[in-house]
Parts: C-alpha cells; structure tokens; sequence
C-alpha cells in the first residue's frame, strides 16, 4: 500500500459495493439469458450496470493480483495507477451506455 | 511464484482457497472481458463476433466452468467479506504456544471454508444437471 490507508478503503470499499451489485445484478441477466426469456424481466440498463460494477471489481482484483509481483514504491504507484485508469475508463463507457439508454 | 505461496504450511487450506479464489476471478474476468467485446459487436452488426459470441453464451462446457467458477468466487468472497471487511470467525488473539497454531486457524472461518468448498460442489453438480437436463 502506498497510496495511503484511504485510497486503499475507497478501492476496497467500492469492489466491495461492486462485488454486491453484481451478486444481485448478474443471476437477473443470466436467468434472462440477456433478453428477457422464462419470465424473468430483462431491463436494458442490466449489462452496463454489470459493466460498471465488474469494471470497479476487477480492476481492483488485477491490482491485488500485481501487489503479489510488484513491491517496489514506485511499481505499486505504477499499478495503482493503471488499476484506477482501466476502473475510470470502464466506468465511463458504463455511464455512457446508461446515459445513451434516455 | 507470489511469496506468499513459497512458504508451504501444513493445515492452512485457506491458502489453497486463497489460489482457487485468484483462479476463478480471472477465469470469469476473461470470460467478462471477451464475453462483453463479442457479444457488443455481434449486437451491433459485426458479422465476425456472432458465432463467438454465440460459442461463449450457449458451449455448455464454457457456461460449466464459468458458472462453476462464479459459485467458488461468490461464495468464498461471501466468507472473505465476513472474515476481512467485519471482522467475523478470526477467534481471539492469545499468547502464542506450542504447537504454535494461530487461533483464526481454529476459528469460526475454517468451518464457514469447510461449508464453501461443500456449497461450491453442490453447486457445480447442480450447474452439471441443468446444462444435461435443460441445455
């Protein structure tokens, strides 16, 4: 961790939060199979929500994967960085997507 | 090999739940990443995405592993949640003795690994089931 303790509770707290969105989004959009089959409603904002929230969870998990690796300051600043430039790029296509629905 | 894994403790299967649960993120990371890209372009008209992405949505042997992966994942990080985020099962700490075996080893966690490597197997013989009875 360098980053400080905060940065470090915001990511955990956010894949967190992701990581729920996800327990209650993702059995929606598989029991739909994506497009609404056997009764189980399909809403249009399901797959950017999972793109969201698997963008925050993931990103988070590929930098604790690379914390294994790297242990210098600088390389984990590395990491840091390029886990919260892939999180914000996922989560704007995200938004975006949400957006374009109206 | 992480430095964590060099060291080779006897009774620590939370260490091996540890690997299964980096395993099966990325198994179901790829499956997110290529899954989303093929079926975005096959929506959108790419002729080239729509047999891949028809392959990684309905290849029973595809939705077996990932489906099989997201229950270990998802039942684990249920467990990871109450032992790291709340604090739940760890045990108190004590003054070290011999044999030396640390209290949240003993603790309410090992039971609730013990229930998600039987709940994940149940799980995967369920996810069998259904792709053999329903496809």
């Amino acid at each position: 961790m360098v980053a400080g303790w905060r940065l470090e509770a915001l990511w955990q707290l956010a894949s967190y939060a992701a990581a729920a969105v996800l327990a209650v989004v993702l059995p929606l959009h598989i029991l739909s199979r994506g497009f609404g089959v056997g009764g189980v409603p399909y809403g249009p904002w399901a797959p950017w929500l999972i793109l969201i929230a698997a963008g925050i969870h993931g990103a988070n998990g590929l930098r604790s994967v690379l914390y294994d690796y790297v242990h210098s300051d600088a390389g984990r600043r590395l990491v840091d960085l390029a886990a919260a430039g892939l999180a914000l790029l996922i989560v704007g296509v995200g938004v975006w997507g949400l957006a374009s629905l109206g | 090999m992480p430095p964590g894994l060099r060291v080779r403790p006897r009774n620590n299967p939370e260490r091996g739940a540890h690997l299964a649960h980096r395993v099966a993120g990325l198994i179901l990371l790829a499956y997110f990443a290529a899954h989303a890209v093929t079926m975005g372009a096959a929506l959108a008209g790419a002729s080239w995405a729509q047999g891949v992405a028809f392959s990684l949505a309905y290849n029973p042997w595809v939705r077996f592993i990932v489906g099989s992966s997201a229950a270990f994942h998802g039942l684990n990080g249920l467990r990871l949640l109450a032992v790291e985020a709340l604090g739940l099962g760890v045990g108190r700490p004590g003054i070290p003795r011999p044999p030396y075996i640390s209290g949240s080893l003993r603790a309410g966690q090992r039971l609730a690994l013990h229930a998600v490597v039987v709940a994940s197997a149940a799980a995967m013989a369920f996810i069998a089931y259904a792709l053999l009875a329903w496809g």
